[in-house]
């Protein structure tokens, strides 16, 4: 699976996934009784869609084979210094990770604030508006007192026009 | 007259204010690059659920016609197209914008676009109801491989590999089969987990593949300062010259934009790449293409414009991911997508066209009126607008079914939207798939029932034989296309090493 590995990380993941999905459908598939009311059943069409699956898998892993093979020079280049470094090293995609990771963080935290429950949406949602424009932003003050208002002003306006006009319900 | 009768409800003040709406956000959707017209009518679609079914349809579709044309005005002034069908305007709008012609660059592609937005427009009110009428003829097996065409289609289309696309499509398939099987009702492939019990519901699913797997996108890119160039708007309304000058590539572009857009599974992207190409290969001065050719605006503007009245077109299909997803807005309102929409809810079908033609007017005229503080929205930090579309899209998906699994199903989706866009897979057919997997499995079992399950009348009946041919030949065109350039370029690098030899 070496030719997976070279400048191919993302699709590799997306593979073993449609890998997985592909041999779940044909699992579950084998679950299900046999058709009562047409000749199809339930089983069929994911039956059907898992074993496609699984042929144009290994129609793109002969195809990536066949890539890696019929581009040796580029193999080459690849397992160069200057290739090696990772993607956006230099351009300022570090500072940009420890940022999504932020983002991140900070999202599950109000998710799972919400999931948990027992705060005040209308404030939790002030706090995270709040937070996540800090992070989004470069901090400057005049960008950080924009984050501040827009969170308050938010907060409160989705509040009022999804409960009082829209009439849904919201977490708490 | 049902049209006449529509055009008459549609100039009530509800609806013209929502039509007014629509295309306001469209616009500034549209401008703003990383979001789209797919996005908002995606988040606005929780909020059509406390609207009357019109309303709602004429609210989005106004949001589509708006969102196409709003993309011109950040290709020209930033050079960053706002949605996808404006990357053909980016290459003759910038540089005449460089070049101090940016007022006559937006005018030439509002003008372009309100063309492409009539003449399509035309055919969406002349063909709809004979096409509607034609395609309730359609059998089973006819409209099984019609969907089949379009997931084909788009496969071929999407940026990637058509290998790449069918596989991406099929994954939408599959998730779209979890949860009871609507013919018999067995639970499928929920794994005795409980939470899947219901399956996938659509609004989770669309919001996180398109919005929220954007926004990680966004966020893990450096956020770069944004300055507009060519700013100076001169030479701002277009001319009767302008008319004369650009009509004839302006109505021909839009004729390739409709029946783009009619075409199942392709979107205005690539109606405004063939309607580009096709110009540039008339003119008598192809080599201008590329430097800020006023023609080159004209083609990509009325063609991709076109493309969503073409689109809307009623086959049943959708022509594109906004139409997949409208297609989803008629489906959570309890209504019927497809040909059946004339029979059963004529008002919505023709409240719809109505709305199409009222919408490109106001699109006109916004864009006229708002083309600086359109730019201006354009270049708003994500900070401000990001963390508010993320609280849209929790309120929006856990009134669905006030409970928070759905919001985890949709984080999950934007993680598996965002690891496919790095893949480089494409979501839109990721999207059809998932819309277009239950009518399939129906008009596919509906036919094995219909005809004793054999298969054989998928050849023998003339429509779904020619669907299926016409499958074929767009599934294999692409390779017999490389096959043909690779032969091409094997020739002329024999011819060259040929000739030093003679010498």
């Amino acid at each position: 699976m070496n030719f997976l590995t070279k400048d191919r990380g993302g699709e590799a993941i997306c593979l073993l996934l449609l890998l997985a999905t592909g041999v779940a459908l044909l699992v579950g598939a084998a679950a299900l009784p046999e058709p009562m009311f047409d000749p199809l059943g339930p089983a069929g069409l994911p039956r059907y869609v898992g074993y496609l699956l699984l042929v144009l898998l290994a129609l793109r892993l002969v195809s990536l084979f066949r890539e890696s093979r019929a581009a040796p020079a580029a193999e080459a280049d690849a397992a160069s210094p200057e290739a090696r470094r990772p993607a956006g090293a230099g351009t300022g995609e570090g500072p940009q990770r420890l940022r999504f990771a932020l983002v991140a963080l900070i999202t599950l935290a109000y998710l799972t604030a919400l999931t948990v429950g027992g705060l005040s949406f209308t404030w939790l949602t002030l706090a995270f508006l709040a937070a996540l424009g800090a992070a989004m932003s470069d901090l400057s003050a005049r960008k950080l007192i924009i984050v501040g208002v827009i969170a308050a002003v938010m907060s409160f306006a989705l509040t009022y026009t999804f409960t009082d006009v829209l009439s849904v319900v919201l977490p708490e | 007259m049902p049209l006449l009768d529509a055009f008459v409800n549609v100039l009530a003040p509800a609806p013209m204010f929502f039509i007014f709406l629509g295309v306001l956000l469209g616009i500034v959707v549209g401008a703003i690059p990383g979001l789209g017209g797919a996005m908002l009518i995606a988040l606005l679609l929780p909020v059509t659920f406390y609207m009357d079914s019109v309303l709602a349809l004429m609210l989005l579709v106004s949001i589509y016609v708006g969102s196409v044309s709003g993309g011109l005005i950040t290709a020209i002034m930033l050079k960053m197209p706002g949605t996808p069908s404006a990357v053909m305007t980016v290459l003759d709008g910038h540089p005449m914008a460089q070049q101090g012609r940016a007022g006559r660059a937006l005018s030439l592609g509002i003008m372009a676009s309100f063309v492409g937005g009539i003449v399509s427009w035309l055919f969406l009110a002349l063909l709809s109801p004979p096409l509607a009428d034609f395609a309730l003829k359609f059998g089973p097996y006819e409209l099984f491989t019609l969907v089949l065409m379009a997931l084909v289609l788009i496969a071929t289309v999407a940026e990637g590999t058509l290998v790449k696309g069918l596989l991406i499509a099929l994954f939408g398939m599959a998730v779209a089969m979890v949860g009871p099987d609507a013919s018999s009702g067995v639970m499928r492939l929920t794994f005795g987990v409980d939470s899947f019990a219901g399956g996938f519901s659509l609004l989770p699913v669309l919001l996180g593949v398109f919005v929220i797997s954007q926004i990680i996108e966004d966020v893990l890119k450096k956020e770069l300062p944004i300055q507009q160039q060519g700013g100076r708007l001169t030479e701002f309304m277009p001319s009767a010259g302008d008319v004369r000058k650009h009509g004839p590539n302006a109505v021909r572009s839009s004729l390739i934009g409709t029946w783009i857009g009619v075409l199942p599974g392709v979107g205005s992207a690539i109606a405004a790449i063939v309607a580009y190409t096709t110009t540039k290969s008339f003119s008598k001065h192809p080599e201008t293409f590329g430097t800020g050719e006023e023609a080159g605006i004209v083609a990509a503007e009325s063609s991709n414009n076109a493309s969503v009245n073409g689109a809307l077109i009623p086959l049943g299909i959708p022509g594109s991911v906004i139409d997949a997803i409208l297609i989803g807005a008629l489906v959570i309102h309890n209504l019927q997508p497809g040909p059946l929409l004339f029979t059963n809810s004529p008002e919505i079908a023709y409240g719809v066209i109505a709305a199409a033609l009222v919408a490109n007017f106001l699109m006109a005229a916004l864009m006229f009126a708002g083309v600086r503080p359109i730019a201006r929205i354009a270049t708003i930090s994500r900070a401000y607008l990001f963390p508010t579309i993320i609280v849209c899209c929790v309120i929006g998906v856990y009134s669905l079914s006030n409970s928070m699994s759905s919001v985890w199903v949709m984080m999950v989706f934007g993680v598996l939207g965002f690891l496919f866009r790095r893949g480089g897979f494409p979501v839109g057919p990721f999207v059809l798939g998932y819309i277009l997997a239950p009518l399939a499995e129906k008009e596919l079992r509906s036919g094995l029932m219909l005809y004793d399950g054999s298969l054989m009348p998928l050849v023998t009946r003339p429509i779904s034989l020619f669907f299926i041919l016409l499958t074929l030949v767009l599934a294999l065109w692409p390779l017999v296309q490389a096959r043909i350039k690779a032969r091409q370029a094997t020739r002329s690098e024999g011819r060259q090493a040929a000739r030093p030899g003679r010498g």
